[in-house]
Protein backbone atom coordinates (compact mmCIF):
# COMPACT_ATOMS: atom_id res chain seq x y z
CA UNK A 1 0.00 0.00 0.00
CA UNK A 2 3.04 2.48 1.19
CA UNK A 3 4.06 1.38 -2.60
CA UNK A 4 1.08 3.63 -4.47
CA UNK A 5 1.61 6.59 -2.01
CA UNK A 6 4.82 7.71 -4.29
CA UNK A 7 6.32 9.07 -1.29
CA UNK A 8 3.67 11.43 -0.77
CA UNK A 9 3.20 12.14 -4.48
CA UNK A 10 1.05 10.16 -5.76
CA UNK A 11 -1.33 13.03 -6.91
CA UNK A 12 1.46 13.93 -9.21
CA UNK A 13 2.83 10.48 -10.46
CA UNK A 14 -0.28 8.65 -11.40
CA UNK A 15 -2.09 11.21 -13.16
CA UNK A 16 1.14 11.84 -15.13
CA UNK A 17 1.25 7.90 -16.31
CA UNK A 18 -1.94 7.46 -16.65
CA UNK A 19 -2.82 11.00 -18.99
CA UNK A 20 0.53 9.67 -21.47
CA UNK A 21 -1.11 5.89 -21.52
CA UNK A 22 -4.21 7.37 -22.62
CA UNK A 23 -3.43 10.00 -25.10
CA UNK A 24 -1.19 7.52 -26.26
CA UNK A 25 -3.91 4.88 -26.63
CA UNK A 26 -5.76 7.74 -28.30
CA UNK A 27 -3.40 8.39 -30.96
CA UNK A 28 -2.85 4.35 -31.63
CA UNK A 29 -6.77 3.70 -31.95
CA UNK A 30 -7.05 7.18 -34.04
CA UNK A 31 -3.98 5.66 -36.63
CA UNK A 32 -5.29 2.29 -36.82
CA UNK A 33 -8.79 2.90 -37.55
CA UNK A 34 -8.10 5.44 -40.43
CA UNK A 35 -6.17 3.23 -41.78
CA UNK A 36 -9.12 0.02 -40.83
CA UNK A 37 -11.75 2.61 -42.92
CA UNK A 38 -10.01 3.86 -45.68
CA UNK A 39 -8.19 0.46 -46.63
CA UNK A 40 -12.15 -1.07 -46.31
CA UNK A 41 -13.64 1.37 -48.44
CA UNK A 42 -10.65 1.06 -50.99
CA UNK A 43 -11.33 -3.01 -50.81
CA UNK A 44 -15.07 -1.82 -51.67
CA UNK A 45 -14.18 0.32 -54.09
CA UNK A 46 -12.56 -2.46 -56.20
CA UNK A 47 -15.47 -4.76 -55.97
CA UNK A 48 -17.84 -1.98 -57.02
CA UNK A 49 -15.79 -0.75 -60.07
CA UNK A 50 -15.14 -4.42 -60.86
CA UNK A 51 -18.93 -5.36 -60.53
CA UNK A 52 -19.61 -2.42 -63.05
CA UNK A 53 -17.23 -2.93 -65.67
CA UNK A 54 -18.57 -7.07 -66.06
CA UNK A 55 -22.04 -5.97 -65.96
CA UNK A 56 -20.79 -3.16 -69.05
CA UNK A 57 -19.19 -6.03 -70.79
CA UNK A 58 -21.80 -8.17 -69.84
CA UNK A 59 -24.53 -5.85 -71.46
CA UNK A 60 -21.89 -5.44 -74.17
CA UNK A 61 -22.02 -9.02 -75.26
CA UNK A 62 -25.91 -8.94 -74.53
CA UNK A 63 -26.43 -6.34 -76.94
CA UNK A 64 -24.04 -7.64 -80.06
CA UNK B 1 16.93 20.57 -63.73
CA UNK B 2 17.36 24.22 -63.19
CA UNK B 3 13.79 24.53 -61.78
CA UNK B 4 14.66 22.21 -59.28
CA UNK B 5 17.76 24.34 -58.97
CA UNK B 6 16.22 27.20 -58.35
CA UNK B 7 13.13 25.76 -55.91
CA UNK B 8 16.30 24.67 -53.73
CA UNK B 9 18.07 28.18 -53.81
CA UNK B 10 14.87 29.72 -53.09
CA UNK B 11 13.71 27.45 -49.95
CA UNK B 12 17.37 27.80 -48.87
CA UNK B 13 17.30 31.39 -49.15
CA UNK B 14 13.94 32.10 -47.98
CA UNK B 15 14.56 29.91 -44.61
CA UNK B 16 17.97 31.94 -43.90
CA UNK B 17 16.48 35.12 -44.13
CA UNK B 18 13.89 34.02 -41.73
CA UNK B 19 16.11 32.64 -39.37
CA UNK B 20 18.45 35.23 -39.11
CA UNK B 21 14.98 37.86 -38.90
CA UNK B 22 14.05 35.24 -35.62
CA UNK B 23 17.72 35.33 -34.38
CA UNK B 24 18.10 39.22 -34.26
CA UNK B 25 14.54 39.12 -32.53
CA UNK B 26 15.50 36.99 -29.67
CA UNK B 27 18.74 38.80 -29.66
CA UNK B 28 17.02 41.92 -29.51
CA UNK B 29 14.55 41.12 -26.56
CA UNK B 30 16.80 38.74 -24.74
CA UNK B 31 15.93 40.54 -21.38
CA UNK B 32 12.21 39.57 -22.16
CA UNK B 33 13.53 36.04 -23.19
CA UNK B 34 15.47 35.04 -20.10
CA UNK B 35 13.49 34.17 -17.66
CA UNK B 36 15.47 35.46 -14.65
CA UNK B 37 18.82 37.40 -14.05
CA UNK B 38 21.45 36.32 -12.54
CA UNK B 39 22.90 38.67 -9.36
CA UNK B 40 26.11 39.84 -11.35
CA UNK B 41 23.33 40.67 -14.45
CA UNK B 42 21.64 43.13 -11.85
CA UNK B 43 24.43 44.65 -10.77
CA UNK B 44 25.56 46.41 -14.15
CA UNK B 45 21.78 46.59 -14.82
CA UNK B 46 19.82 50.16 -13.67
CA UNK B 47 16.55 47.97 -12.22
CA UNK B 48 13.67 50.55 -11.78
CA UNK B 49 12.58 49.35 -8.46
CA UNK B 50 9.21 49.29 -9.66
CA UNK B 51 9.38 46.93 -12.04
CA UNK B 52 8.95 43.18 -11.05
CA UNK B 53 11.65 41.46 -12.08
CA UNK B 54 12.74 37.35 -11.30
CA UNK B 55 16.38 36.63 -10.07
CA UNK B 56 17.77 33.04 -9.69
CA UNK B 57 20.53 31.57 -8.59
CA UNK B 58 22.31 28.92 -6.04
CA UNK B 59 21.22 29.18 -2.46
CA UNK B 60 24.45 30.13 -0.23
CA UNK B 61 25.50 27.55 2.27
CA UNK B 62 24.61 28.67 5.79
CA UNK B 63 22.96 31.82 4.37
CA UNK B 64 19.14 30.65 5.65
CA UNK B 65 17.76 32.65 8.75
CA UNK B 66 14.54 33.05 9.92
CA UNK B 67 13.25 36.45 10.20
CA UNK B 68 11.40 38.59 13.38
CA UNK B 69 8.56 36.85 12.61
CA UNK B 70 8.32 33.12 11.83
CA UNK B 71 7.18 32.96 7.85
CA UNK B 72 10.01 35.49 7.44
CA UNK B 73 12.80 34.22 6.15
CA UNK B 74 15.68 35.95 4.27
CA UNK B 75 18.65 33.52 2.59
CA UNK B 76 21.69 34.44 -0.07
CA UNK B 77 21.58 33.93 -3.78
CA UNK B 78 24.97 33.48 -5.69
CA UNK B 79 26.38 32.45 -8.94
CA UNK B 80 29.52 32.54 -8.05
CA UNK B 81 30.97 36.01 -7.99
CA UNK B 82 27.90 37.90 -6.76
CA UNK B 83 25.65 37.61 -4.10
CA UNK B 84 22.32 39.22 -3.01
CA UNK B 85 20.21 38.59 -0.37
CA UNK B 86 16.57 37.70 -0.70
CA UNK B 87 13.80 38.58 1.78
CA UNK B 88 10.56 36.58 1.58
CA UNK B 89 7.32 35.87 3.52
CA UNK B 90 5.64 32.78 2.42
CA UNK B 91 6.22 29.10 1.94
CA UNK B 92 8.91 27.72 -0.04
CA UNK B 93 8.72 24.84 -2.63
CA UNK B 94 9.70 21.56 -1.08
CA UNK B 95 12.68 21.46 -2.86
CA UNK B 96 14.22 24.60 -1.67
CA UNK B 97 17.66 23.64 0.03
CA UNK B 98 21.16 25.05 0.54
CA UNK B 99 23.59 24.71 -2.59
CA UNK B 100 20.37 24.42 -4.72
CA UNK B 101 19.38 26.58 -7.64
CA UNK B 102 16.03 28.68 -7.17
CA UNK B 103 14.36 31.46 -8.99
CA UNK B 104 12.93 34.29 -6.72
CA UNK B 105 9.94 36.74 -8.36
CA UNK B 106 9.51 40.38 -6.38
CA UNK B 107 11.24 43.75 -6.59
CA UNK B 108 15.17 44.94 -5.89
CA UNK B 109 15.30 47.80 -3.33
CA UNK B 110 18.45 49.03 -2.09
CA UNK B 111 20.72 45.58 -2.39
CA UNK B 112 17.65 43.87 -1.02
CA UNK B 113 15.38 41.58 -3.21
CA UNK B 114 12.05 41.61 -1.82
CA UNK B 115 10.57 38.43 -3.24
CA UNK B 116 6.74 37.51 -3.35
CA UNK B 117 7.37 33.80 -5.07
CA UNK B 118 10.09 31.46 -4.81
CA UNK B 119 10.76 28.54 -7.42
CA UNK B 120 13.01 25.96 -6.61
CA UNK B 121 15.26 25.20 -9.93
CA UNK B 122 16.68 21.66 -9.55
CA UNK B 123 19.67 21.00 -11.71
CA UNK B 124 20.09 18.30 -14.39
CA UNK B 125 21.51 15.12 -11.77
CA UNK B 126 19.67 12.61 -11.15
CA UNK B 127 21.05 10.01 -8.58
CA UNK B 128 19.44 7.35 -6.02
CA UNK B 129 19.56 8.42 -2.36
CA UNK B 130 21.93 5.99 -1.45
CA UNK B 131 24.79 7.16 -3.94
CA UNK B 132 23.94 10.78 -2.85
CA UNK B 133 24.87 9.86 0.96
CA UNK B 134 27.98 8.16 -0.22
CA UNK B 135 28.95 11.09 -2.10
CA UNK B 136 29.06 13.13 0.90
CA UNK C 1 -1.70 11.94 -59.89
CA UNK C 2 0.39 9.49 -60.47
CA UNK C 3 2.37 6.92 -58.08
CA UNK C 4 5.56 5.36 -59.15
CA UNK C 5 6.19 2.00 -58.94
CA UNK C 6 8.41 1.94 -56.05
CA UNK C 7 5.22 3.11 -53.65
CA UNK C 8 4.24 -0.44 -54.01
CA UNK C 9 7.69 -1.36 -52.96
CA UNK C 10 7.81 0.72 -50.13
CA UNK C 11 4.83 -0.89 -48.40
CA UNK C 12 5.61 -4.17 -49.03
CA UNK C 13 9.04 -3.43 -46.81
CA UNK C 14 6.67 -1.31 -44.63
CA UNK C 15 4.28 -4.33 -43.94
CA UNK C 16 6.92 -6.73 -43.26
CA UNK C 17 8.37 -4.51 -40.59
CA UNK C 18 4.58 -3.69 -38.86
CA UNK C 19 4.44 -7.25 -37.04
CA UNK C 20 8.00 -6.89 -36.06
CA UNK C 21 7.45 -3.39 -34.53
CA UNK C 22 3.94 -4.18 -32.75
CA UNK C 23 5.64 -7.02 -31.02
CA UNK C 24 8.63 -4.91 -30.08
CA UNK C 25 6.33 -2.12 -28.76
CA UNK C 26 3.94 -4.38 -26.53
CA UNK C 27 6.94 -6.04 -25.02
CA UNK C 28 9.23 -2.89 -24.51
CA UNK C 29 5.94 -0.85 -22.98
CA UNK C 30 5.39 -3.19 -19.57
CA UNK C 31 9.57 -3.88 -19.52
CA UNK C 32 9.99 0.04 -19.85
CA UNK C 33 7.10 0.53 -17.14
CA UNK C 34 8.46 -2.01 -14.59
CA UNK C 35 11.82 -0.81 -14.38
CA UNK C 36 10.40 3.13 -14.09
CA UNK C 37 7.89 2.42 -11.64
CA UNK C 38 9.26 -0.18 -9.26
CA UNK C 39 12.43 -1.19 -10.17
CA UNK C 40 14.40 2.29 -10.35
CA UNK C 41 14.99 4.01 -7.56
CA UNK C 42 13.82 7.70 -6.08
CA UNK C 43 15.60 10.67 -6.67
CA UNK C 44 17.48 11.86 -3.75
CA UNK C 45 16.15 15.33 -4.12
CA UNK C 46 13.03 15.10 -5.80
CA UNK C 47 11.80 11.84 -4.28
CA UNK C 48 9.31 9.78 -6.60
CA UNK C 49 8.21 12.35 -9.21
CA UNK C 50 11.09 11.56 -10.85
CA UNK C 51 9.67 8.60 -12.20
CA UNK C 52 7.28 11.27 -14.30
CA UNK C 53 10.80 11.85 -16.03
CA UNK C 54 10.20 8.33 -17.61
CA UNK C 55 7.04 9.17 -19.62
CA UNK C 56 8.04 13.00 -19.82
CA UNK C 57 11.05 12.80 -21.23
CA UNK C 58 10.52 10.09 -23.83
CA UNK C 59 7.88 12.32 -25.20
CA UNK C 60 9.72 15.43 -25.62
CA UNK C 61 12.62 13.13 -27.77
CA UNK C 62 9.16 11.68 -30.03
CA UNK C 63 7.94 15.89 -29.88
CA UNK C 64 11.33 16.86 -32.01
CA UNK C 65 12.25 13.58 -34.09
CA UNK C 66 8.61 13.79 -35.21
CA UNK C 67 9.27 17.84 -36.04
CA UNK C 68 12.38 17.14 -37.65
CA UNK C 69 11.02 14.17 -39.78
CA UNK C 70 7.72 16.51 -40.85
CA UNK C 71 10.06 18.95 -41.91
CA UNK C 72 12.92 16.81 -44.37
CA UNK C 73 9.92 14.94 -45.68
CA UNK C 74 8.31 18.69 -46.06
CA UNK C 75 11.53 20.03 -47.54
CA UNK C 76 11.84 16.43 -49.91
CA UNK C 77 8.10 17.11 -51.03
CA UNK C 78 8.64 20.98 -52.63
CA UNK C 79 12.19 19.95 -54.19
CA UNK C 80 11.64 16.51 -55.44
CA UNK C 81 8.15 16.15 -55.81
CA UNK C 82 7.61 13.09 -54.19
CA UNK C 83 4.01 12.26 -52.82
CA UNK C 84 5.60 9.65 -50.43
CA UNK C 85 7.57 12.62 -48.90
CA UNK C 86 3.93 13.85 -48.38
CA UNK C 87 2.01 11.11 -46.62
CA UNK C 88 5.38 11.02 -44.22
CA UNK C 89 4.77 14.76 -43.24
CA UNK C 90 0.96 14.35 -43.02
CA UNK C 91 1.73 11.44 -40.79
CA UNK C 92 4.01 12.40 -38.11
CA UNK C 93 2.14 15.47 -37.55
CA UNK C 94 -0.82 13.77 -35.61
CA UNK C 95 1.80 11.65 -33.63
CA UNK C 96 4.21 14.68 -32.64
CA UNK C 97 1.30 16.39 -31.79
CA UNK C 98 0.46 13.70 -29.51
CA UNK C 99 3.99 13.47 -27.96
CA UNK C 100 3.95 17.27 -27.47
CA UNK C 101 0.88 17.30 -25.19
CA UNK C 102 2.02 14.57 -23.20
CA UNK C 103 6.13 16.14 -22.81
CA UNK C 104 3.54 19.56 -21.68
CA UNK C 105 0.96 17.83 -19.79
CA UNK C 106 3.26 15.47 -17.21
CA UNK C 107 5.93 18.75 -17.31
CA UNK C 108 2.94 20.20 -15.73
CA UNK C 109 2.54 17.40 -13.03
CA UNK C 110 6.52 17.53 -12.53
CA UNK C 111 6.76 21.07 -12.36
CA UNK C 112 4.25 21.50 -9.58
CA UNK C 113 5.76 19.52 -6.41
CA UNK C 114 9.26 20.03 -7.83
CA UNK C 115 9.24 23.92 -8.97
CA UNK C 116 6.36 25.08 -6.82
CA UNK C 117 4.55 25.92 -10.07
CA UNK C 118 2.96 24.04 -13.23
CA UNK C 119 3.29 26.40 -15.46
CA UNK C 120 5.81 29.56 -16.60
CA UNK C 121 6.46 31.31 -19.58
CA UNK C 122 10.34 30.39 -19.55
CA UNK C 123 11.93 29.89 -22.99
CA UNK C 124 12.13 25.87 -22.72
CA UNK C 125 7.95 25.72 -22.34
CA UNK C 126 7.07 28.75 -24.35
CA UNK C 127 8.77 26.67 -27.82
CA UNK C 128 7.54 23.40 -26.51
CA UNK C 129 4.30 25.37 -26.72
CA UNK C 130 4.58 26.73 -29.85
CA UNK C 131 5.44 23.51 -31.13
CA UNK C 132 2.43 22.12 -30.43
CA UNK C 133 0.56 25.15 -32.16
CA UNK C 134 2.86 24.38 -34.87
CA UNK C 135 1.48 20.71 -35.33
CA UNK C 136 -1.77 21.98 -34.75
CA UNK C 137 -1.77 24.56 -37.80
CA UNK C 138 -0.10 22.52 -40.00
CA UNK C 139 -2.48 19.47 -39.69
CA UNK C 140 -5.24 22.57 -39.94
CA UNK C 141 -4.05 23.77 -43.17
CA UNK C 142 -2.89 20.52 -45.12
CA UNK C 143 -6.54 19.77 -44.34
CA UNK C 144 -8.36 22.97 -45.80
CA UNK C 145 -7.53 22.64 -49.33
CA UNK C 146 -9.56 20.41 -51.51
CA UNK C 147 -6.84 19.61 -53.72
CA UNK C 148 -4.30 17.58 -51.74
CA UNK C 149 -1.52 18.79 -53.50
CA UNK C 150 -1.90 21.83 -53.07
CA UNK C 151 -2.89 21.26 -49.02
CA UNK C 152 0.37 19.70 -49.06
CA UNK C 153 2.49 22.73 -50.34
CA UNK C 154 1.22 24.84 -48.01
CA UNK C 155 2.19 23.05 -45.13
CA UNK C 156 5.38 21.82 -46.22
CA UNK C 157 6.25 25.32 -46.39
CA UNK C 158 4.89 26.17 -43.10
CA UNK C 159 6.66 23.10 -41.51
CA UNK C 160 10.04 23.90 -42.89
CA UNK C 161 9.69 27.89 -41.61
CA UNK C 162 8.58 26.52 -38.34
CA UNK C 163 11.62 24.00 -38.42
CA UNK C 164 13.74 27.06 -36.89
CA UNK C 165 11.71 26.50 -33.59
CA UNK C 166 13.39 23.10 -33.11
CA UNK C 167 17.04 24.33 -32.36
CA UNK C 168 15.20 27.05 -30.36
CA UNK C 169 13.74 24.51 -28.31
CA UNK C 170 16.75 22.29 -27.64
CA UNK C 171 19.16 24.86 -27.20
CA UNK C 172 16.64 27.68 -25.04
CA UNK C 173 18.31 25.87 -21.45
CA UNK C 174 21.96 26.61 -22.85
CA UNK C 175 21.26 30.21 -24.40
CA UNK C 176 18.67 32.05 -21.93
CA UNK C 177 18.01 31.22 -18.20
CA UNK C 178 15.15 28.96 -17.61
CA UNK C 179 13.44 27.41 -14.95
CA UNK C 180 14.15 24.29 -16.93
CA UNK C 181 17.04 22.06 -16.12
CA UNK C 182 19.51 21.79 -19.13
CA UNK C 183 20.28 18.25 -20.77
CA UNK C 184 20.89 15.06 -18.71
CA UNK C 185 22.08 13.16 -21.31
CA UNK C 186 23.97 15.21 -23.70
CA UNK C 187 26.84 16.48 -22.32
CA UNK C 188 30.52 17.36 -22.69
CA UNK C 189 31.64 15.36 -19.34
CA UNK C 190 28.71 12.19 -19.91
CA UNK C 191 25.24 12.18 -18.96
CA UNK C 192 24.54 12.87 -14.98
CA UNK C 193 22.19 10.72 -14.28
CA UNK C 194 22.69 7.71 -12.73
CA UNK C 195 23.39 4.11 -14.50
CA UNK C 196 20.31 2.58 -12.82
CA UNK C 197 18.08 5.61 -13.79
CA UNK C 198 18.94 6.11 -17.24
CA UNK C 199 17.78 2.47 -18.09
CA UNK C 200 14.50 2.80 -17.76
CA UNK C 201 14.46 6.26 -19.68
CA UNK C 202 16.25 4.41 -22.30
CA UNK C 203 14.04 1.31 -22.22
CA UNK C 204 10.69 4.11 -22.48
CA UNK C 205 12.65 5.59 -25.20
CA UNK C 206 12.94 2.01 -27.18
CA UNK C 207 8.78 1.59 -26.10
CA UNK C 208 7.67 5.19 -27.70
CA UNK C 209 10.11 4.99 -30.27
CA UNK C 210 8.59 1.23 -31.98
CA UNK C 211 5.01 2.87 -31.14
CA UNK C 212 5.87 5.53 -32.99
CA UNK C 213 6.80 3.38 -35.84
CA UNK C 214 3.85 0.80 -35.47
CA UNK C 215 1.90 4.30 -35.64
CA UNK C 216 3.50 5.94 -38.91
CA UNK C 217 3.13 2.63 -40.61
CA UNK C 218 -0.54 2.49 -40.21
CA UNK C 219 -1.29 6.38 -40.45
CA UNK C 220 0.82 5.91 -43.87
CA UNK C 221 -0.91 3.38 -45.31
CA UNK C 222 -4.41 4.96 -44.00
CA UNK C 223 -3.32 8.00 -45.90
CA UNK C 224 -2.21 5.86 -49.50
CA UNK C 225 -5.54 4.42 -49.18
CA UNK C 226 -7.55 7.60 -49.03
CA UNK C 227 -5.53 9.18 -52.10
CA UNK C 228 -6.22 5.75 -54.05
CA UNK C 229 -9.69 6.18 -53.13
CA UNK C 230 -9.87 9.78 -54.15
CA UNK C 231 -8.04 9.06 -57.59
CA UNK C 232 -10.62 6.24 -58.21
CA UNK C 233 -14.00 8.69 -56.85
CA UNK C 234 -12.36 11.26 -59.22
CA UNK C 235 -11.37 8.90 -62.32
CA UNK C 236 -15.26 7.73 -61.78
CA UNK C 237 -16.92 11.21 -61.83
CA UNK C 238 -15.06 11.90 -65.09
CA UNK C 239 -15.97 9.49 -66.90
Amino acid sequence: MDYFSMGGYAAYVWPSYGLAVLILLGILINSWSITRRCEADLIYMHQNRSNVELASVANAEKIR
Amino acid sequence: MSNRKYRVTMLIGCLAFIATAVALVLIAFEDSVVFFFTPTELQSKQINPERRIRVGGLVEDGSTQRGPSDAEIRFKVTDGNTSLTIRYIGILPDLFREGQGVVAQGYLHNAVFQADEVLAKHDETYMPRNLATAIK
Amino acid sequence: MHYPSNMNRFFCIANAILPIFCVVSAGMFPVGLYYALIESPADYLQGDTVRIMYVHVPAAWGAMICYLIMATASATFLIWNHPLADLVARAAAPIGASFTLIALVTGSFWGQPVWGTGWVWDARLTSVLILFFLYLGYIALVNAFEDPDRGGRSGAVLALVGAINVPIIKFSVDWWNTLHQSSSLLRIHGPSIAPEMLLPLLLMGCAYFSLFVVMMILRLRGLYAGRLLRQMRMAATSR
